[in-house]
C-alpha cells in the first residue's frame, strides 16, 4: 500500500463522516450562492418571479399579519385558493424561512439549503451502490449545482429546487425495498416535501424516479435470493404513505386543476438531440432572460470519471435509465417519442418542456461517475499507476464543481433586480392592477385583477377595480353593508337590509367559503351571500374541505408512520394494517361530510365566447357535413367586415359523436383573390379542447381570428376540413357535404371581403 | 448501523477503508461542525443584511397630473396594438396591454427616481377618477396554449 493510497483512504473515511461531508457541501454551496445572499433583499424583476412571490408573500402576510392559515390569496386574480394553486410553495418546511427572513430574502437561503440537501441526498443514494465515499461525494455537487437550478433561481422558480430532493426520495425507496421502515419514512416525508413545495414537474418526475428505483431494487433483491414479497409490500406501503402524507396538498391541487384544466399545445422537441449548448455552455442571460444556452448546464468535467464508470460492472442500469431520460428529453422530435408516451399518463400531461428531463438523466449519469471514481479508488493501493490515475478524474470533478458554481454565480449576477416593493398600510381593495407589477400592488394591499397563470384561473366577470367599497348589497336599494373587519382569510361585514338581498364581495367565489349567516352563493363567479331581511353581522371564512380533509389524512398518516418507525415495527401484517388507518380517515371524511359541489368550469374560446353552445346562433350559416370520423361540421360564421383593429373573426361549429384520435385537428385555408393561401390550422378547438377530449353530442364553437392587416383586398374564400396533424398528416375524408363544394376532402365554406 | 452505510446484502467497504493510523480523525467532528456552523451563520447574516437602500421619492403634483393624463391618453394606442398583435384573444390582448403599461410606468419611475408603488398608486387613483367609464374590468386568465 503506497502513501498516496493512504491519503485516498483517509479522504474516503472523512467523507463518510456526516459533519465532514456536510461542511464540504455547505462550503461549496456557500461559494455558489454568495451572490444570492448579497442581493437577496432585492426584488427579482422576472415576470414569473413576481407571481410566485405573490403566492409566498400572501401566505406570509396571512400568518404574520392575520394570524391565520394561509389558504386564500385575495391579492391576485380577484382571489384564489393559495394552497390549491400548483405553483405556491409555502406548504413545505421552507416556509419557516420565509416567515423569519421575509419572502425575498428567504429565497436565497432556501436555495442554499436545498442545494446542500441535494448534495447529501445524492451522496446517500449513490453511496448505496459504491464501495467508496469519494466518488459520490465528489459527484454530488455537480448534481446539486446544475444549470437548471441556476436558471430556476434567476427566474424566481424557487419551487423547481424541489428537484434537489429527487435523490433523497430515491434513497428512501432503496431502503424501503430492503424492508427498512426508515425507508418508508424517508420516501413519504421527502415526497410530501416535494409536493408541498409546489410545481407541476418535480412531483411527477419524482414518482417516475421512485418507480424506476423500486424496479431496480426488486431485481437486485431477487438476484440476491431474498424474499421478494416482503420488498414489494414495503414498496407498496412507501407509495401509499407517500400519497397519504402529501394529501394535504394533492387534494387541493387536484381539485383546482379539475376546475380549471391546463391545456397545452404544440410539439416541443429537440431535433437530433441537440442539447450541446444547453448542457455544456455557460448560461448567458440577456435582458433578464436565460436562453437555451446553459439552461441545463452540466459541464464536461464529469465525463472522464463517467468513462471509468463504464469499466464497472454496475454501470448498465444507470446508463439505461439515463438514456431513457435523454430520449424523453428530445420530446416530440424523437421517433418514436417517449415524451409523447409519458404525456399520455395522468398528471404527466402537464409537462410542457421535455428538456427538463435531462436533470434525471444527469442524476443517473453522475451515479456512473461515482462508480468510475470508486473503480479507481479501490485500485489505487495496488499500483502507483492506478493511484495517479485516480487523481485526474478527481481533480476534474473538483474543477467541475467550481465550474458549476461559477455558472450559477454568473447567472445570478445577471438577474434584473428592482428595489423591494413599497409597503403601504391601507384597507384592502381590488384594483385593475398589472400582473407584470403585481408584488408592488400586493405590498400596498391592492388586489391585481390582471392575472397570469399556467392554467385558466376561474375569475368572475363581475370583478371590478374601481369600487367605492369592496362589500356591497345587491340590489343597492335593499340596504347597506359596512366592513367591520378584513383579513386575507376572513371578512366581517355588518348588513342592514329592508328586504332579502345579496351581500356581494368583490372577490372570486370558491366552494370553500363559509358564512356565519345566510348562504354562500356564486353570482357569475363572484362571492356572494344570500341574506334575509334585517340586521346581520356576516362573517365569511375560507375553510375548504380539501384543506382540512387533506390535512387530517396527512396528519393521521404521519402519526402512524412515526409510530411504526419509533416502535421499530417490522411485521408486515402490522404495517399493512396501519396503512389502512389514514385511508379510513379519508373514507370517513368523504362519506361523512358535505361540501357544495365543485361547479363545472365554463370553458371559453380565446375571444371569451363559450365553447359549448346549445344551438347555432342566428347569424351562423347552417351546414350538414359529415366526415369519415364521428365528427360533424354544423355551421360556419364568416366575418361581414373587419373590426376596428383590422381583424377578421371566424367561427366553426362542430359536433363530436364518437371516439376520435388525439392527432386529428382542423385545417383552415383562407384564399386571397390571387389564390394565395393563409393557413390557420389548429389541433385545439377554441384554444380549449381537442376533438379527442371534446364532450360528445354537444355543439362546439371553434372561434379563431386573423389580422387582415396588409392582406390583398377583395373577395377571399374560406376552405376547411379535418386532418391528422401529427401522425399520418393526411386529410380526413368527407362522407357527405350537401350544398357545398368539396375537393380533395377540402370544403369550400364561403367567401368574405377584405378591405373597405 | 446508520442508514448512510451500504445496505446489507449490498456493497460493503473494502478492507482498504478500515481504520488505520492515518485515519485518526477526531478532528472530523469538531472542525467540520465549526465550519458548517460558520457557513450557515455567514449565509444567514449576509442575507439578513442585503437590503438595498430604500428609494421612495416623491412625484410633484404637476408631474402626477401629467402622469395620470398621459396614462389615459396612451391607453387606446396600447389597446389597439394589443388587439392587432393578438386578434381574437382577449386575455392575450389584456396581457400585452399591461406589458406596455408596465414598460411605460417603469420608465417613469426610473426617470423620476421614485418607488414603483408611488407611480402605481397614482395610476390607480387616476383610473378611479376618470370622467369617462374607466376600463377596470380585466379578462379572465386564459393563457395561450404556447406561452413564451
Amino acid at each position: 500500500m503506497n502513501k498516496f493510497s493512504l491519503v485516498v483512504a483517509a479522504i474516503d473515511r472523512a467523507f463518510e463522516r456526516v459533519p465532514v461531508r456536510l461542511s464540504f457541501f455547505a462550503l461549496v454551496a456557500f461559494f455558489a450562492c454568495l451572490p444570492m445572499f448579497e442581493s437577496a433583499g432585492w426584488l427579482n424583476d422576472f415576470r414569473d418571479a413576481h407571481i410566485l412571490y405573490v403566492y409566498e408573500e400572501g401566505a406570509v402576510r396571512a400568518v404574520l399579519d392575520d394570524a391565520a392559515l394561509p389558504l386564500w390569496n385575495p391579492w391576485y386574480c380577484g382571489g384564489m385558493y393559495n394552497l390549491g394553486t400548483p405553483q405556491s410553495r409555502f406548504a413545505s418546511p421552507t416556509f419557516l424561512l420565509s416567515l423569519v427572513f421575509g419572502t425575498l430574502k428567504a429565497q436565497a437561503l432556501i436555495t442554499f439549503l436545498l442545494i446542500i440537501i441535494g448534495m447529501e441526498g445524492f451522496y446517500r443514494y449513490a453511496r448505496l451502490r459504491t464501495e467508496s465515499a469519494v466518488g459520490p461525494a465528489l459527484a454530488a455537487p455537480i448534481f446539486a449545482l446544475q444549470g437548471l437550478f441556476a436558471t430556476s433561481y434567476h427566474n424566481g422558480w424557487i419551487h423547481f429546487l424541489g428537484f434537489e430532493l429527487l435523490p433523497l426520495v430515491m434513497f428512501g425507496v432503496d431502503l424501503a425495498a430492503r424492508a427498512r421502515m426508515v425507508g418508508i419514512l424517508i420516501t413519504a416525508l421527502t415526497f410530501g416535501f416535494i409536493v408541498g413545495f409546489g410545481g407541476t414537474y418535480a412531483a411527477p418526475i419524482a414518482a417516475l424516479m421512485c418507480i424506476l428505483t423500486a424496479g431496480r431494487s426488486l431485481v437486485e433483491i431477487r438476484r440476491q435470493g431474498k424474499p421478494i414479497l416482503q420488498a414489494i409490500t414495503f414498496l407498496v406501503c412507501a407509495a401509499v404513505f407517500s400519497v397519504i402524507v402529501a394529501a394535504f396538498r394533492l387534494w387541493p391541487v387536484f381539485e383546482t386543476l379539475a376546475q380549471a384544466p391546463r391545456m397545452l399545445a404544440g410539439s416541443p422537441g429537440h431535433e437530433h438531440y441537440r442539447f450541446t449548448e444547453m448542457l455544456f455552455d455557460h448560461a448567458e442571460p440577456k435582458m433578464g432572460i436565460v436562453g437555451k444556452v446553459g439552461y441545463m448546464y452540466f459541464g464536461i468535467f464529469p465525463i472522464v470519471a463517467a468513462v471509468f464508470g463504464l469499466l464497472s460492472r454496475r454501470f448498465v442500469v444507470p446508463l439505461i435509465f439515463s438514456a431513457l431520460f435523454v430520449w424523453a428529453a428530445a420530446g416530440n422530435s424523437a421517433t418514436p417519442s417517449l415524451f409523447a408516451l409519458l404525456r399520455e399518463l395522468p398528471v404527466f400531461g402537464m409537462l410542457r418542456y421535455p428538456e427538463r428531463l435531462l436533470l434525471p438523466a444527469s442524476l443517473f449519469l453522475l451515479e456512473i461517475v461515482g462508480l468510475g471514481m470508486t473503480y479507481l479508488v479501490v485500485r489505487a493501493p495496488t499500483r502507483r499507476f492506478w493511484a495517479w490515475l485516480t487523481v485526474v478524474p478527481a481533480v476534474l470533478l473538483l474543477v467541475g464543481t467550481v465550474d458549476s458554481a461559477a455558472n450559477m454565480r454568473g447567472v445570478v449576477s445577471k438577474m434584473t433586480l428592482e428595489a423591494p416593493p413599497l409597503q403601504l398600510s391601507q384597507p384592502f381593495r381590488q384594483s385593475r392592477g398589472n400582473r407584470w407589477l403585481v408584488p408592488h400592488y400586493q405590498a400596498m394591499n391592492l388586489g391585481s385583477l390582471s392575472c397570469m397563470e399556467a392554467y385558466p384561473v376561474p375569475m368572475s366577470e363581475r370583478l371590478r377595480g374601481d369600487l367605492p367599497q369592496e362589500e356591497y348589497v345587491d340590489p343597492p336599494s335593499s340596504g347597506t353593508a359596512t366592513r367591520i373587519s378584513w383579513t386575507s382569510q376572513q371578512i366581517t361585514v355588518k348588513t342592514s337590509l329592508t328586504a332579502p338581498a345579496r351581500l356581494m364581495v368583490n372577490q372570486n367565489w370558491h366552494h370553500g367559503w363559509r358564512s356565519s349567516v345566510g348562504t354562500v352563493v356564486s353570482v357569475d363567479g363572484l362571492l356572494a351571500v344570500e341574506l334575509p331581511a334585517g340586521d346581520h353581522e356576516v362573517t365569511l371564512r375560507f375553510f375548504p374541505r380539501s384543506f382540512w380533509g387533506g390535512g387530517l389524512v396527512s396528519l393521521s398518516g404521519l402519526l402512524v408512520l412515526l409510530w411504526l418507525s419509533a416502535a421499530g415495527v417490522s411485521s408486515l401484517r402490522t404495517i399493512m394494517q396501519a396503512t389502512a388507518v389514514p385511508l379510513v380517515v379519508l373514507a370517513t371524511i368523504l362519506v361523512g361530510t358535505n361540501e357544495p359541489r365543485v361547479t363545472d368550469p365554463v370553458i371559453t374560446n380565446a375571444n371569451g365566447l363559450p365553447l359549448v353552445v346549445e344551438a347555432l346562433p342566428s347569424e351562423v350559416t347552417p351546414l350538414d357535413i359529415e366526415f369519415d370520423l364521428p365528427i360533424r361540421l354544423e355551421g360556419v360564421k364568416l366575418p361581414k367586415d373587419q373590426d376596428q383593429y383590422g381583424n377578421l373573426h371566424f367561427e366553426l361549429f362542430f359536433r363530436v359523436t364518437g371516439q376520435v384520435p388525439e392527432s386529428v385537428g382542423v385545417f383552415v385555408h383562407l384564399e386571397s383573390p390571387k389564390k394565395k393561401r393563409t393557413a390557420v390550422d389548429h389541433l385545439v378547438l377554441g384554444t380549449s379542447t381537442t376533438f379527442a377530449d371534446a364532450p360528445t353530442g354537444v355543439l362546439i364553437r371553434d372561434a379563431f381570428s386573423i389580422r387582415a392587416g396588409k392582406q390583398p383586398q377583395g373577395q377571399w374564400r374560406l376552405y376547411a376540413g379535418l386532418w391528422d396533424m401529427t401522425k399520418t398528416k393526411s386529410r380526413i375524408g368527407v362522407k357527405r357535404a350537401p350544398g357545398v363544394a368539396v375537393h380533395d376532402s377540402r370544403i369550400q365554406l364561403g367567401s368574405f371581403v377584405v378591405g373597405k | 448501523m446508520g442508514f448512510s452505510q451500504p445496505i446489507p446484502g449490498g456493497t460493503q467497504p473494502s478492507d482498504l477503508f478500515r481504520p488505520n493510523p492515518m485515519m485518526n480523525l477526531e478532528f472530523s467532528v469538531v472542525a467540520p461542525a465549526i465550519i458548517l456552523t460558520v457557513t450557515l451563520v455567514a449565509a444567514a447574516y449576509t442575507t439578513w443584511n442585503s437590503d438595498p437602500r430604500p428609494t421612495i421619492g416623491q412625484v410633484k403634483t404637476s408631474a402626477a397630473a401629467e402622469l395620470i393624463r398621459s396614462h389615459q391618453e396612451r391607453e387606446p394606442a396600447w389597446r389597439a396594438k394589443a388587439a392587432r398583435q393578438f386578434p381574437g384573444d382577449v386575455w392575450s390582448q389584456d396581457d400585452d396591454f399591461f406589458l406596455s403599461e408596465y414598460r411605460w410606468a417603469k420608465s417613469f419611475w426610473k426617470k423620476h427616481a421614485v418607488a414603483p408603488g408611488i407611480v402605481l398608486m397614482l395610476l390607480d387613483t387616476g383610473l378611479r377618477s376618470r370622467d369617462a367609464e374607466p376600463n377596470v374590468v380585466v379578462s379572465a386568465c386564459k393563457p395561450r396554449l404556447a406561452y413564451e
